[in-house]
C-alpha cells in the first residue's frame, strides 16, 4: 500500500483518458502511467516466464515478493507498441503503488487494484542471444535489443560521474559501472561486434534499427574525442555486416561538436542522433546535470543539436528529455502548469530549429540521486506528449528515428504512428 | 459478437483471382478504400491482414482502428462477381516476433524485397453477400414498398 491517498489527490486513468478523449489513445495513456508508477510481477505471473523463449537478461535477477526469478525487460501491447524495462528499472518510489502484471488463463495482463486493463506478451528472446563470437564470446554481453533494434553499448562507464555530484540526478543507469574503469575495446571487441551484428541479421524480420549508446567520455584532444573514435569504430565494425553505406541507426550520445558529428557522417554508416537536454530549462538543467553544464553548458548544447541537424538533416536529430524532471523538488516547478507552459515554449524553439524530442517519462529510479522525488501526475505526462507532438507537427517534423518501432520509450513519437508525412 | 466466416468465404479469400479490398476510417475521419490482395484466413479461421508500407494510408488507419474502437470492413469480389462484405474490429497489430518473422519469411520467398511491417487480426463482427442478384432478392423481400409505380403498372398492351 502507498503512504499516501495519492489516488483521491489526482486524477486517475480513467479520468484522463475521458478528459482527453480523440486526442490521445487508450494504449499510450497506459503506457504512460506504467512507465510512471511501474510495475510488478505477481506469482502467476512469474511462472509463465521461460528464458529459453523470453528476453530475459542473462545476468539480472529481480526479487519479487521475497522470491528471486529471471525478469523479462520488456511488454508488447496488442497495438504492437511496447513498455521498455524490467520491474528493477521501475520505481522504487512508495508515493504510489506499481501496477502488476497478472497471469490468467496462460494470459498476461497489466492490472491495478484487481482489474484487468490490457492484455501483455513478454518480448521473445532474439536468436542471436545464446550464440557465442569465434572468440569466445557470448553474443549476448555484445549487443542486447527490443524487438526491433539492436543495441550495443561499447562504453559502460558514465565519466561525468568522476567528479562527485557531477553525474544527472535522475540517473541510475550506469549506477553499477560509475567506479569501475570499463571494458577492453580493443580488435577482438570490434570482431566481436561484426561477428554479432551478422548474426542478428540472420533472423528475418526482427531488427528495423541499429541503436548505440554509452555513458559520456570527456577525454581527447576536445571533450568527447575518446567517445566520438570509439562509436566510429563500434560502427564501422557493425557495418562490416551490412551491405549498405548508410543504414538505419540511431546514436544516443553526447553533445557533439560539428567537426565530431561531421566525422561520424562521414566515417560510418550513421544516419540518426540523438543528445539529451534532459531538462528543457537553462537553469535547472545546472541543476539537474552539473556535469553537463560545467563542462559543454546548455546553450552550447543547444547549438550542438541545431549543428547535427546540418549534418545529418531534418528529422533525423532528437533531443532526449527526462519528462517531469522540471518539476523534481526544491528547485523545480511547483506549479504543473507552469512547467508545462516553460518546457513547450522552450522546446517551440528548439523544434524551429529542426530538432525533434525524445521525451522519457520520469520514473524515480533507485540508486539515483532522485530516488525519493515525487514525478508528476498523469495528466501532466499527457500533456506533455500531446504538446510535444504538436510542436513537432508545427514545424513539420518526421520522425524517423526513435519512433514506436525503433525505440518504443517515446510517448510523443509513438504518437506520430498515425501522422502522416 | 463475433461472426464466423464460412469455409465458403474461407476459400474465396484464398483464391488468387479473388480482390480483396479494405475500407477504413483515417485518424481525420475520411473514409480510404485499397485493393489489399495480402488479406488472408489463417489456421484458425482469423482474418489476417499483412501490411507492408509503414505510411500507407491503410497502415495509419488500420492503427486508428485499434486506437480508437474504429471498425473496418473488407469487401471479397470473386471471379465471377460475387461480393461479400466483412465488417470487423482490428483486434491487434503485430511489427515483430515469431508469428510475424513466419509471414515476413513467406512473402520474401514471394518477392526478394517484401518487406512487412504489420500484421493485423481483424474480429469479424457481421458478415452478408452482396453479389448484385442476391442483395436484389434481399431488398425486395424486406422491403417490398421502396419501388416504382410503374414496376406495378398494368399491361396496356
Ligand atoms: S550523461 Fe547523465 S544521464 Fe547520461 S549516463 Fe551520464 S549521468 Fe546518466
Amino acid at each position: 500500500m502507498s503512504e499516501n491517498n495519492w489516488r483521491e489527490k489526482e486524477p486517475s486513468l480513467e479520468q484522463v483518458l475521458d478528459r482527453y478523449n480523440g486526442d490521445i489513445n487508450r494504449f499510450t495513456v497506459l503506457k504512460i502511467d506504467v512507465d510512471r508508477r511501474g510495475f510488478v510481477y505477481s506469482d502467476e505471473a512469474a511462472k509463465l516466464v521461460d528464458p529459453n523463449k523470453h528476453h530475459v537478461e542473462p545476468s539480472d535477477y529481480m526479487t519479487a515478493d521475497g522470491k528471486k526469478f529471471v525478469f523479462p525487460i520488456g511488454l508488447t501491447l496488442r497495438d504492437g507498441t511496447t513498455i521498455c524495462g524490467g520491474p528493477a528499472l521501475t520505481t522504487q518510489n512508495k508515493n504510489r503503488e506499481p501496477y502488476i502484471i497478472d497471469a490468467d488463463n496462460g494470459k498476461l495482463y497489466i492490472t491495478d487494484q484487481g482489474e484487468k486493463l490490457e492484455e501483455v506478451e513478454f518480448w521473445e528472446k532474439p536468436d542471436f542471444y545464446d550464440k557465442v563470437t569465434s572468440n569466445g564470446t557470448p553474443m549476448w554481453e555484445i549487443a542486447t535489443a527490443r524487438p526491433q533494434r539492436i543495441t550495443i553499448t561499447p562504453g559502460v562507464k558514465c565519466h561525468f560521474w568522476d567528479t562527485p555530484g557531477e553525474g544527472c540526478k535522475f540517473c541510475a543507469l550506469f549506477a553499477g559501472h560509475r567506479l569501475d574503469d570499463g571494458e577492453v575495446r580493443d580488435e577482438k571487441y570490434f570482431q566481436d561486434v561484426t561477428e554479432t551484428v551478422a548474426e542478428a541479421l540472420k533472423q528475418k524480420g526482427r531488427f528495423a534499427s541499429f541503436h548505440m549508446t554509452s555513458g559520456s567520455t570527456l577525454s581527447g584532444r576536445e571533450i568527447f574525442d575518446d567517445e566520438v573514435e570509439l562509436y566510429i569504430k563500434t560502427l564501422q565494425a557493425a557495418g562490416k555486416a551490412i551491405h549498405s553505406s548508410k543504414f538505419p541507426t540511431k546514436l544516443v550520445a553526447s553533445g557533439f561538436s560539428k567537426r565530431q558529428l561531421e566525422r561520424l557522417r562521414d566515417e560510418t554508416g550513421m544516419t540518426g542522433y540523438v543528445t539529451d537536454l534532459e531538462v528543457l530549462n537553462k537553469d535547472l538543467f545546472k541543476w539537474v546535470c552539473p556535469g553537463k553544464a560545467r563542462l559543454v553548458g546548455y546553450d552550447e548544447w543547444k547549438h550542438r543539436l541545431y549543428e547535427a541537424v546540418d549534418v545529418f538533416g531534418k528529422g533525423q536529430v532528437h533531443c532526449g528529455l527526462v519528462g517531469g524532471v522540471e518539476n523534481a523538488q526544491p528547485n523545480g516547478f511547483s506549479d504543473e502548469d507552469a512547467a508545462l507552459k516553460a518546457v513547450l515554449s522552450e522546446a517551440d524553439e528548439i523544434a524551429s530549429h529542426g530538432v525533434s524530442f525524445s521525451e522519457c517519462v520520469w520514473n524515480t529510479l533507485p540508486k539515483s540521486y532522485f530516488a525519493k522525488q515525487n514525478t508528476p501526475t498523469l495528466d501532466y505526462f499527457v500533456r506533455l506528449a500531446l504538446g510535444l507532438s504538436e510542436v513537432r507537427k508545427k514545424y513539420g517534423l518526421a520522425v524517423y528515428i526513435d519512433d514506436y518501432r525503433r525505440c518504443g520509450n517515446h510517448p510523443n513519437t509513438d504518437l506520430a504512428r498515425i501522422e502522416k508525412w | 459478437m463475433s461472426a464466423e466466416i464460412s469455409k465458403e468465404l474461407k476459400d474465396l479469400i484464398s483464391k488468387e483471382d479473388t480482390i480483396k479490398v479494405i475500407a477504413s476510417i483515417s485518424p481525420q475521419g475520411e473514409v480510404h478504400s485499397a485493393v489489399k490482395q495480402s488479406v488472408t484466413v489463417d489456421e484458425n479461421g482469423q482474418l489476417i491482414y499483412l501490411e507492408f508500407f509503414e505510411k500507407s494510408q491503410t497502415n495509419i488507419n488500420m492503427v486508428n482502428s485499434i486506437w480508437f474502437d474504429k471498425n473496418i470492413s473488407v469487401t471479397i469480389i470473386s471471379a465471377d462477381n460475387r461480393s461479400f462484405v466483412i465488417k470487423g474490429k482490428t483486434i491487434r497489430s503485430r511489427v515483430f516476433g515469431k508469428e510475424f518473422e513466419k509471414y515476413y519469411r513467406l512473402y520474401e520467398e514471394r518477392e526478394k524485397d517484401n518487406d512487412l511491417v504489420a500484421v493485423y487480426y481483424i474480429e469479424p463482427l457481421e458478415i452478408y453477400e452482396q453479389t448484385f442478384a442476391v442483395q436484389k432478392a434481399q431488398h425486395k423481400e424486406k422491403y417490398p414498398l421502396y419501388v416504382h409505380l410503374d414496376k406495378y403498372a398494368e399491361e396496356t398492351e
